[in-house]
């Protein structure tokens, strides 16, 4: 990963740092990202890629309400409105 | 009669069975335990409410009065504070999820709320699970018990810590790569990972949604067949449960001996990373083995360069696609006074997530940015195939894999917070287990310079009441599980 690489992938993760806290992690995952290339070594040729472990699972449900959680309830400790909404900075002029 | 402190649960629940000792009196010592024992352990990022606590403690007695059969009636659980619990925050250990009240409870904490568990607390941990020295905690880090100065390993530190100390005998856990298994070690308890698919982890806040599982943290393998036994299971409301097989009756075959039973040592791997007296340690714990019946052979398991790679690569994938929830919208921590709306998602995050958590979202998002994800993210779910065969493989004509749990006892506090490779290197031995979804068990195997030490047995999936046997025969040739530390006489 080169310095500026940093920059790119922070807006893409949503976050931005400061000073000396993007240096150290730069260094970081600089380490980290030559310590995990190792993967290439691997020949996995013919090998399906592997999203979670193998086994039976239940599927789906009916699409059922089955435990509706109250509005009121779940937005507790955020800005809303009272009629369900959400509060967030302008994004209308 | 007076409360013991280091009673097992299963001595718990015979103690109140035998009306020797009331739910209340217990949960009351215990709360006055975890309030003397937290100042120094910081175990605990929550302490319930005594009123709650009380509640919960008179609705058990008054079952266990009617004649209740279930032996976890009354008992006093911890739960990781990263199990949802409807009226005591949930914080993930993290400032972004500070004050966080869920609207319902996690199906592993309902299922015990149900058995007539008494919940104390919430466990300390490593911030959203991420680490292995719960170090990374946005509330301070926790203490090993055994030595203050020491870590009690990660990510459920806390809950290790408070079983390992008294506050309670049995705590849940989640292990993404390691996370119950470690901290196990490193306490000196025991610490079981079930197959992926055999516990909900419905409300249990995800970080890396294909690894993870929840499981019990107690002082003895028996203990931990009766809190699998309440948690296990079907949940439609996580599809990645699964209803068959159905769960065994994981107690019964406790008292089965090992003999016939072959275990798989992998030789060369435990060779290159443990040093003189670990592997002296090793080798004892694999005489009892052979003592108790069990035969010894070799075997061999995946390059573990490779597993750590895989595992570092697809949790990290995983965790920025399961965190980017956090924005600063719907719940959890919203900077003040942002100008727009993306100023507001960025700075929600770039204030309320801690260094470890951003240097894994940052990982991840570079793992699946165009131009990477094929050499990396899709790279590393194809070792994982292979990983995942190379483990059936293991497994095939064996019973179990028997490896240590960590290379080496706890570390010092701080030693590796700025070396996150080296910090990495904890799960060496455990996250085979987490990339196979197999269910793997770690018990006290003794002690190197004063501090525990665990052994891990890995086996086939859904195999748990195997591996509860095995643990629980090692137990019954040993007494390192019995061991406790000592602790400041305010707490005795």
């Amino acid at each position: 990963m080169q310095d500026s690489d940093i920059d790119k992938i922070a807006t893409l993760a949503r976050l931005r740092l400061s000073g000396e806290e993007r240096g150290k992690l730069l260094q970081d995952i600089q380490q980290i990202i030559e310590y995990i290339g190792n993967i290439s070594s691997a020949d996995t040729t013919g090998v399906a890629p592997m999203r979670h472990p193998p086994g039976q699972f239940t599927g789906l449900r009916q699409d059922l309400v089955t435990d509706p959680c109250e509005t009121d309830l779940a937005q507790e400790g955020t800005a809303r409105d009272g009629q369900g909404h959400y509060l967030v900075p302008r994004v209308v002029e | 009669m007076s409360v013991p402190p280091f009673a097992d649960l299963r001595q718990y629940s015979q103690a109140l069975r035998h009306k020797k000792l009331s739910s209340e009196e217990l949960a009351r010592e215990a709360m006055r335990r975890a309030r003397a024992l937290n100042a120094s352990l910081n175990a605990l990022i929550s302490i319930c409410d005594e009123d709650r606590v009380m509640a919960q403690a008179k609705a058990a007695d008054q079952r266990l009065a009617a004649g209740e059969a279930n032996p976890l009636c009354g008992v006093p659980v911890v739960h990781k504070d990263l199990f949802c619990t409807r009226g005591v925050r949930t914080t993930c250990a993290s400032r972004m999820l500070n004050n966080f009240i869920a609207p319902y409870d996690a199906t592993v904490v309902e299922r015990l709320d149900a058995a007539g568990m008494v919940t104390i607390g919430k466990a300390n941990m490593d911030e959203f699970a991420m680490g292995s020295s719960c170090e990374t905690s946005y509330y301070g880090p926790t203490r090993n018990p055994w030595r203050e100065t020491a870590v009690p390993g990660g990510s459920s530190g806390g809950s290790a810590a408070a079983v390992a100390s008294g506050m309670a005998p049995c705590a849940t856990g989640s292990d993404t790569g390691g996370s119950i298994r470690q901290p196990a070690a490193l306490c000196g308890i025991t610490g079981l990972k079930p197959s992926y698919g055999r516990v909900s982890r419905h409300g249990m806040v995800s970080f890396a949604s294909s690894l993870e599982q929840a499981g019990p943290m107690t002082r003895t393998a028996a203990d931990a067949a009766l809190v699998l036994q309440a948690i296990a299971g079907g949940d439609p409301r996580d599809s990645t449960t699964v209803r068959e097989p159905e769960p065994a009756n994981y107690s019964a075959e406790l008292e089965q001996g090992l003999k016939g039973l072959k275990l798989g040592c992998p030789e060369r791997q435990v060779r290159q990373a443990l040093d003189h007296d670990a592997m002296e340690l090793w080798q004892q714990a694999l005489e009892v083995m052979r003592q108790a019946g069990a035969q010894i052979v070799a075997t061999e398991l995946p390059e573990q360069s490779l597993c750590m790679s895989a595992y570092y690569i697809i949790a990290g994938a995983e965790c920025s696609a399961n965190l980017s929830r956090y924005d600063g919208v719907r719940y959890g921590y919203r900077c003040q006074e942002a100008k727009d709306v993306d100023e507001m998602y960025i700075r929600s995050r770039s204030e309320g997530f801690g260094r470890e958590v951003k240097r894994r979202l940052l990982t991840g998002t570079y793992v699946l940015s165009a131009g990477y994800q094929e050499a990396y993210y899709n790279q590393a779910l194809r070792v994982r195939h292979i990983i995942q065969r190379q483990m059936t493989e293991a497994l095939q004509g064996i019973d179990a894999i028997i490896t240590p749990t960590t290379a080496a006892p706890a570390f010092a506090m701080g030693e590796k917070m700025d070396k996150p490779l080296e910090m990495y290197m904890s799960d060496a031995f455990t996250t085979n287990a987490n990339l196979s979804g197999l269910p793997a068990i770690s018990v006290p195997a003794g002690f190197l310079g004063g501090l525990p030490f665990g052994l891990q047995l890995i086996a086939a999936p859904f195999a748990e009441a195997l591996l509860l046997r095995m643990a629980h025969q090692y137990q019954q040739h040993t007494d390192w599980h019995l061991q406790t530390p000592r602790l400041p006489e305010q707490a005795a």
